[in-house]
């Protein structure tokens, strides 16, 4: 995914999602950042994460996923994550501790559901 | 409990036996057990000395090894030959031997009679049978030792020398452990086209014996594969396998033919240690994936070919080292590429009420199954129930195997820019897509490649920003990445690079880091879990 690319955000019952996709690097990470936390405004609740389209993402996209987070809840708002089972970045999120700190969900629906 | 009766004798001998062995000296080292020991005994009987002279079973020789009162007995290491004078006599006889005036026609040691010893009574230390040395006490003034004495000393004797026999057990157990892992090599000779792997298992509760491996590599680039099995457990069969392992070493760096080497050593071994046998196999790999080889006595190796059929590899048995002058042959085993030979010693095969054929045969069949190290290999022919703890003997294993000689390589220079990185790993989808790569393990590798490049855009970028070089080649079942830069090396900062790291390593099998004033390398090595060729 490339900086200068604009990051959709949809909103359901008060929850943003965003949709990441390609690979989240050092190159892109912290404009991603900075774009994500744009899409969420005072009144939401939270946000989702949706990463089914990610192909890849190193230490500096696990870096920025758990600063979201604790970005977030300085706000008190909740980060969830969408991730496929049979996602081919589970294994590194897991080992970087993301999957540990951030509740994650294998389809939209579902975190949406357990929001 | 309260007593109104005063304590029989024999019951107080024995409390004060009791307390030679308490608790109290069960933390001691030897050479303080040893010495609290004869104290006491030297209060116990009243006596003016107390020597302990431990068996050195190799030199049917005594030893001064602690000593109160006549203390240069030991400084000065007084041997004593088992059968002559005081305490050789005792050794030999296994009896109690009273003295109740000492001279010269009696007592060897000449420190006795310039110490003015007058009487003497000394008892062998007996554990299941053996004895191990020997206890005595003496004094300055005539002396007739009385019958309980005699015993009580025995009693003390007995009780010594199976705590002396379980400390001396535990304290070698210790050092052969230590010895036989500093000897085991912590890394294999990086070969092209050539993957090594070994394992060594001590039996089950931890007892080391003398098996062992050895690869590296010769000047001339050939490969040596050694296996060996010393007959043995414990300290002994570990200082004997370190021998033989430094013996192989030099006779292969001089005479780099198997068949010789096994000879000269075998004439070596009956010349310096004739007490010991081994098995052993030597082994020297070419690049061309032909190894010449020779076996003293050892368990026929196995070779799975690239179907992963596999076979014994078996020829006229030749005897095992320390047996009989024997002039051994050099054998020869074709490796083609994608097979591989193990080696292996008899721990891995031998099992009670079974044949070793059937534990051979077991160990075959579950070569041919896919396995991706040898560790799960030894497992399913063993029997995970009983791998590794339920072992009744200690194992070594390697496992060489010939990769395709042919490698496919890629290489990449790229600016230490962040931006560069992206390009980077298209270029590599690219190329594991030619090859047929999974895609979990294409996902493992790009993202260690992706935190070393990362790692080294980190270190170059800035003013005079450096380049970062990639290279990639592949074998029909390894990857092998190397990052390279010219920037000096820093330690990981930030959770970034430590988080960097951790993932490098789950991804990779491997990951060595090198860096000096030149710049940074980083070598990554992965087992592919499955390709189609």
């Amino acid at each position: 995914m490339s900086f200068d690319e604009e990051l959709s955000a949809r909103r359901e019952h008060s929850w943003v999602t965003v949709q990441w996709h390609g690979d989240v690097d050092m190159a892109n990470a912290k404009p991603l950042r900075h774009q994500t936390l744009e899409a969420v405004t005072n009144s939401d609740l939270g946000l989702i994460i949706d990463l089914t389209d990610v192909e890849y993402i190193d230490s500096a996209g696990i870096r920025t996923l758990i600063e979201i987070r604790r970005l977030l809840e300085e706000r008190q708002q909740r980060l969830l994550m969408v991730l496929p089972d049979d996602a081919l970045i589970r294994k590194g999120l897991h080992i970087g501790g993301v999957t540990a700190v951030i509740p994650t969900y294998p389809s939209h629906e579902a975190a949406l559901a357990a929001r | 409990m309260q007593s109104d009766v005063p304590a029989a004798p024999a019951h107080d001998h024995l409390q004060r036996v009791q307390s030679l062995t308490d608790a109290a000296l069960a933390h001691m080292t030897l050479e303080g057990l040893l010495g609290e020991l004869l104290n006491r005994v030297r209060d116990l009987l009243t006596a003016d000395t107390a020597a302990i002279l431990l068996l050195d079973e190799d030199r049917r020789e005594l030893i001064a090894t602690a000593a109160k009162g006549i203390e240069e007995e030991v400084e000065q290491g007084v041997r004593i030959p088992v059968g002559s004078g005081f305490a050789g006599t005792i050794a030999a006889t296994r009896r109690p031997v009273v003295l109740d005036s000492v001279d010269h026609t009696k007592v060897l040691n000449p420190l006795l009679l310039r110490r003015g010893i007058r009487s003497l009574l000394g008892v062998p230390l007996i554990v299941a049978g053996s004895v191990i040395g020997v206890l005595h006490v003496g004094t300055l003034h005539p002396r007739l030792f009385t019958g309980q004495d005699v015993e009580l000393l025995q009693l003390v004797g007995d009780r010594a020398a199976l705590a002396l026999d379980a400390r001396r057990h535990e304290q070698n157990g210790l050092i052969a452990q230590t010895l036989q892992r500093s000897l085991l090599p912590d890394r294999f000779p990086r070969t092209d086209g050539v993957e090594v792997s070994g394992l060594y298992v001590p039996a089950g509760g931890g007892m080391v014996g003398g098996d062992w491996y050895d690869v590296f590599a010769l000047p001339s680039g050939a490969l040596c594969v050694i296996v060996g099995d010393t007959v043995g457990s414990g300290l002994t069969a570990a200082i004997a396998m370190a021998r033989l392992r430094d013996a192989v070493r030099a006779l292969l760096f001089v005479e780099a033919a198997p068949s010789r080497t096994m000879t000269h050593l075998n004439a070596m071994m009956m010349h310096f240690d004739p007490k010991v046998i081994a098995t052993l196999f030597v082994g020297l790999l070419d690049a061309e994936g032909s190894m010449r080889y020779s076996s003293a006595g050892h368990v026929p190796p196995i070779v799975v070919n690239h179907s992963m059929e596999a076979r014994l590899v078996e020829d006229e048995p030749e005897p095992a080292l320390g047996t009989a002058p024997f002039t051994y042959t050099d054998r020869h085993i074709s490796l083609p590429e994608g097979s591989s030979l193990i080696v292996y010693t008899d721990g891995l095969v031998e099992r009670r009420g079974r044949r070793i054929e059937d534990g051979i045969e077991s160990l075959r069949r579950a070569a041919e199954r896919r396995w991706s190290s040898v560790e799960e290999l030894c497992a399913r022919a063993v029997g995970a129930e009983l791998f590794p703890s339920g072992l009744a003997d200690d194992v070594a294993v390697v496992v060489v195997r010939f990769t395709y000689a042919a490698t496919q390589t890629l290489q990449v220079t790229l600016a230490a820019d962040p931006r560069e990185i992206a390009g980077v790993r298209r270029k590599m989808r690219r190329w594991f897509a030619e090859y047929g790569i999974s895609p979990e393990d294409v996902a493992d590798v790009l993202l260690a490649t992706g935190e070393a490049i990362a790692n080294s855009v980190e270190h170059a970028y800035g003013p005079g920003r450096g380049s970062v070089r990639l290279h990639a080649s592949l074998t029909d079942r390894t990857i092998d990445v190397t990052v390279a830069d010219d920037g000096n090396w820093r330690e990981p900062r930030g959770t970034d690079r430590g988080r960097g790291r951790a993932l490098m390593r789950a991804a990779m099998d491997d990951v060595e880091f090198h860096s000096d004033d030149s710049g940074t390398t980083v070598h990554m090595r992965k087992v592919l879990s499955h390709r189609e060729l």
